[in-house]
């Protein structure tokens, strides 16, 4: 049996590298599994959702309870810690990267303690945070994504992103107080794209074009159950096509217009219930819209005016706004957002002071009437199965329909998709297919032989990777996989043959 | 009992199993060495059932005892097999549809649904929140 070598590794001081003291744990594991991809095996309707990793280790020295002051872990044994399995051999490369969630001690009185420490992936690390973005305008996917990312607080580099400029550009987007994952998701779904984890740690988003180019074009392995077949596979389910087919899809098209620039939001308090703002102290106050005093239509607020002194405030040294003038010795700092403006007052002076009278104007956002567009197939045979589209920032009637369209090509009828498994162990090649493959990996899986008989030798996406180690370095591998030629066989310029590749893309 | 395809269900014994819930109950108390079935007329108490990997199951009380089935929400009814204790009755949470629908948006891989679990207390809120901290829509 040929076995892998894996180095477990845990941050527990949180310097960024894995060089402290027992932050190797390899010696210590008993089992390690985790799973990473999409929901579902369909590049249409499966969408990612955050990774997971379980890590089983041998507990008997009480260094992974939280509540043992003898470990020499104590203090550290925190979540969002950044915890990476890896191997080593037979081929070098990261097999997931991310942050423990639970750290869950199982303690056993008679037999072996041991503890079961949870992760997530970078996704779940992010999602943690709810951002608040302005209003972008003919912002392009990848570019929206990218603002989300940091708003939540990811690091920029290469190292932590590989984000595709969008094929979609959005007429508008923002986000108000949602959570990161979910605001990335409408953008995903906007774009027809792909936002997913890779094996390294680095938070991916593929634009829809991506799978058409190289290397997504080419099969990096072929999977086989021929006896002697250089790389086999142990169990294979074809599912159920039905739920990934589509005879009627549809879009909806939300258009937006400016409204006329004007008051948006007033403070109402009067007298006594001012808010003060003491000799250098600060008071923060956010103007929401749309109000109750908005148009029905508005949905947010296109360009805030930034507050000028006496027009839009004023603080004086009593309610009634009859002492004296303050506006000089306060400073005033914005932050823009679309439904909200934050207005932080600085009082710089030595008077106690009082803000009497606030607004806020700008330009609002007024929703246009939607509208629908869909396609529907001629064919009969599957009955009428309609897809609404559940993005939210398609940008014009002519996108909406070409979304339509393409997916009805590629969805109207049946498309192949898989779960396989395969033992690892069996030899360095299997290994080194474990090792290497990532999400999005295009692999050939052949079904021809008596083994499976399911007739078919076709190309097919990585998807969904899961994969379980034990303590004896027993590896099993499982992928979910959706047929990669309705995706990939988009006309290109210049590299299609007629006749042979004529889908158009949009 | 006709056994089902394994559909994405919360599965029940009626989902998988080739017998009736209380036949298996019957033949597994039987073998413990328990005898015949005592009738079901006494119930000494009650068990929440909760989900397991995607199975609700009823697990016998008794601290260090550890027996479970896989529960039959159309028969609601323990008995263990390993101690001899019963009968329970098996209560059903009155959210179980939500509580299934949630769980079954949780994405499976293989064939443990190992993400799909729920223990009594757990509110459909909580359920729902924990979806989407993970991204599932």
């Amino acid at each position: 049996m040929a076995t892998g070598t894996y180095i477990v590794e845990v941050d527990w001081n949180n310097d960024g590298t894995f060089t402290g003291t027992g932050e190797t744990v390899t010696s210590r594991t008993l089992h390690v599994e985790f799973t990473r991809g999409r929901d579902l095996n369909s590049q249409l309707t499966g969408k990612s959702v955050v990774g997971s990793l379980q890590l089983l280790l041998n507990n008997q020295s009480g260094d992974y309870n939280s509540y043992n002051s003898a470990s020499p872990l104590t203090g550290s044994l925190l979540p969002n810690r950044l915890i990476q399995l890896r191997a080593t051999g037979p081929s070098t490369a990261t097999l997931f990267r991310g942050y423990i969630d639970r750290i869950i001690p199982q303690p056993s009185v008679k037999g072996l303690d041991t503890v079961l420490i949870e992760a997530v992936g970078p996704l779940g690390f992010v999602n943690q945070k709810r951002v608040s973005l302005p209003i972008l305008l003919d912002t392009d996917t990848g570019s929206a994504i990218g603002s989300v990312l940091t708003q939540a607080g990811w690091p920029t580099g290469a190292a932590y992103r590989d984000i595709d400029a969008g094929e979609t550009t959005m007429r508008r987007v923002w986000f108000q107080q949602e959570a990161a994952l979910k605001a990335m998701q409408t953008i995903e779904e906007s774009e027809g794209g792909w936002l997913r984890e890779a094996a390294n740690g680095r938070i991916v988003f593929e634009n829809r074009a991506r799978r058409g180019i190289s290397p997504y074009n080419a099969s990096t392995g072929t999977f086989t159950d021929a006896a002697g077949g250089s790389l086999v596979y142990t169990n294979i389910v074809q599912q159920d096509p039905l739920p990934f087919i589509f005879t009627e899809l549809r879009a909806t098209i939300q258009p937006f217009t400016l409204g006329a620039t004007g008051t948006l939001w007033r403070s109402r308090d009067t007298g006594t219930l001012v808010p003060t703002l003491p000799a250098s102290g600060t008071f923060v106050l956010w103007a929401k819209y749309p109000n109750t005093s908005a148009a029905a239509d508005a949905v947010g607020v296109g360009t805030w005016i930034t507050p000028t002194a006496t027009t839009d405030y004023n603080v004086f040294t009593d309610t009634a706004g009859t002492g004296t003038n303050l506006n000089t010795a306060v400073a005033l700092t914005v932050a823009t957002f679309g439904n909200e403006m934050r207005m932080l007052f600085n009082n710089t002076g030595t008077a106690f002071g009082y803000i009497t009278f606030t607004q806020a104007r700008g330009v609002p956002l007024l929703l246009q009437e939607p509208v629908g567009v869909s396609q529907t197939s001629t064919s009969t045979i599957y009955g009428t199965r309609t897809l609404p589209s559940r993005a939210q920032w398609i940008p014009n009637i002519d996108e909406g329909k070409a979304w339509a369209d393409w997916n009805l090509q590629v969805y109207e009828d049946p498309t192949i998709h898989l779960e396989m498994t395969y033992v690892a162990n069996r030899d360095n090649s299997h290994l080194t297919q474990a090792i290497v493959r990532d999400l999005s990996d295009r692999i050939t899986v052949i079904a021809t032989g008596t083994r499976s008989n399911l007739g078919f030798g076709r190309d097919f996406y990585i998807e969904t990777i899961k994969q379980v180690i034990d303590g004896d370095r027993t590896h099993t591998v499982t992928y979910l996989l959706s047929e990669a030629v309705q995706r990939s066989d988009m006309w290109i310029m210049d590299t299609s043959d007629l006749n042979t590749r004529c889908r158009l893309h949009y | 009992m006709q056994a089902t395809l394994l559909m994405e269900v919360i599965v029940e014994h009626g989902h998988w199993a080739q017998v009736s819930y209380r036949r298996l109950i019957s033949e597994t108390y039987g073998r413990g060495g328990w005898g015949p079935l005592p009738p079901d007329i006494q119930i000494i108490g009650t068990i929440n059932a909760s989900i397991n990997h995607g199975r609700w199951i009823a697990e016998c009380p008794i601290a260090g005892c550890g027996a479970a089935y896989i529960a039959d929400s159309t028969d609601p009814l323990f008995i263990c097999y390993q101690c001899g204790r019963g009968w329970y009755t098996v209560i059903f949470p009155p959210q179980k549809t939500a509580i299934e629908q949630l769980l079954l948006r949780r994405p499976r891989v293989g064939n443990h649904p190992s993400s799909r679990n729920w223990i009594p207390g757990e509110t459909v809120a909580m359920l729902a929140a924990e979806n989407a901290r993970r991204g599932i829509r």
